[in-house]
């Protein structure tokens, strides 16, 4: 396969760089073997030299000093909020529950499940209260009758006279 | 952190691979912090430097690098790609200085100003004219082109760390990278390529 003019122009800064796949730089290779115009911009590329600038302002003593200072207090700033002393917990009935949704969903299953059989019991207590109540209430009753003298009603005698009769 | 610091000779912080700091940081993030900062700063303030051409804006730009650099949450993360972040945020910060500058209608000088060149201020020594020249026609080109033939040839970054603090592909490295050192081809001889 021949490369295009332009994609090969494309990976000179690569293949001079050797930063090329090696398929890569054998394909780029043929092309410039047979290609005067890309040979060429290659060669002046080549030619080209990047080379760092001293910076003189570098070898300043302590010319990192301010910034270390900076830093520094930088890393203070950054550092501070987890220094600083945790809050007290709440008391635990302001305490968050933080549970699954599921293992929530189950709890207030049982919550429910509690709060039902509870009305349940209560209710059939009640009842229960209510007809001891009641019989209490016909004990109480007929104790109260069987305590009651009964009245005596006055007896009255006839006085006949005699039989004189035969018999 | 100076206390600290005494601990690791910069020379010692610079071959320290990332994942070890990373590693470091779990017991110690403090020296963590001040490894990566010796580790990059120099090489961060000489691409700010080329960018701002001024000492103290550069200076600014990259103890700014570093104070995000201990707020970002993913710093220490074992997939966090440090050396591309720094770059790139050292990079939009010196890019939105220029363009401010521009903004503000300043005239932007492909060497320092002269008041800049006096001792307090940032100097470059050239050993030969060709560097000057060579960083002079680097300014006349777009900021794309500007800042990938910086970070290549100046910070001595891979094309894959390129693609990182870029964020494209590797490819397109690869292509404007190329474009680029065509395009300074012209603009220091313009009339080679008729020739």
């Amino acid at each position: 396969m021949r490369m295009h003019c332009d994609a090969v122009v494309d990976r000179l800064a690569a293949l001079l760089d050797e930063e090329l796949a090696p398929g890569e730089v054998e394909l780029v290779g043929r092309h410039i073997e047979t290609c005067p115009d890309c040979a060429g911009l290659m060669d002046r590329m080549a030619a080209q030299r990047f080379s760092q600038p001293e910076l003189v302002v570098l070898e300043r003593p302590d010319f990192w000093g301010p910034m270390d200072a900076a830093l520094d207090r930088a890393w203070a700033d950054h550092e501070a909020p987890a220094l600083q002393a945790a809050p007290a917990p709440p008391p635990w009935y302001r305490r968050e529950l933080r549970l699954p949704a599921g293992v929530a969903l189950l709890y207030a299953a049982g919550m429910l499940l509690a709060l039902g059989l509870a009305g349940a019991l209560w209710q059939e207590a009640s009842d229960a209260h209510a007809q001891v109540a009641e019989l209490q209430g016909v004990v109480d009753d007929q104790s109260a009758l069987a305590s009651t003298p009964l009245p005596v009603e006055p007896v009255s005698f006839v006085s006949r006279a005699p039989y004189r009769g035969s018999l | 952190m100076a206390a600290q610091l005494k601990l690791v000779a910069p020379e010692a912080a610079a071959s320290w691979p990332d994942e070890d700091i990373k590693v470091l940081a779990g017991e110690n993030p403090r020296l963590a912090m001040d490894m990566v900062i010796r580790k990059h700063r120099e090489r961060l303030f000489r691409h700010a430097a080329y960018i701002t051409k001024d000492q103290q804006e550069a200076y600014d730009i990259v103890q700014e690098v570093f104070i995000r650099a201990m707020r970002e949450q993913r710093f220490w993360d074992l997939e966090f790609r440090q050396k591309a972040w720094l770059y790139r945020v050292t990079s939009n910060l010196c890019f939105n200085l220029v363009r401010d500058r521009r903004r503000r209608g300043q005239i932007l000088e492909t060497v320092p100003h002269k008041e800049h060149a006096d001792a307090d201020q940032l100097r470059m020594v050239f050993e030969g004219e060709q560097r000057a020249e060579v960083l002079a026609a680097i300014d006349q080109m777009t900021p794309d082109h500007k800042e990938i033939l910086l970070l290549r040839y100046y910070d001595d970054l891979s094309y894959a760390e390129i693609a990182e603090v870029l964020d494209v592909a590797l490819g397109t490295v690869m292509s404007r990278l190329s474009r680029a050192r065509r395009r300074l081809l012209d603009v220091m001889d313009p009339g080679a390529e008729q020739a």
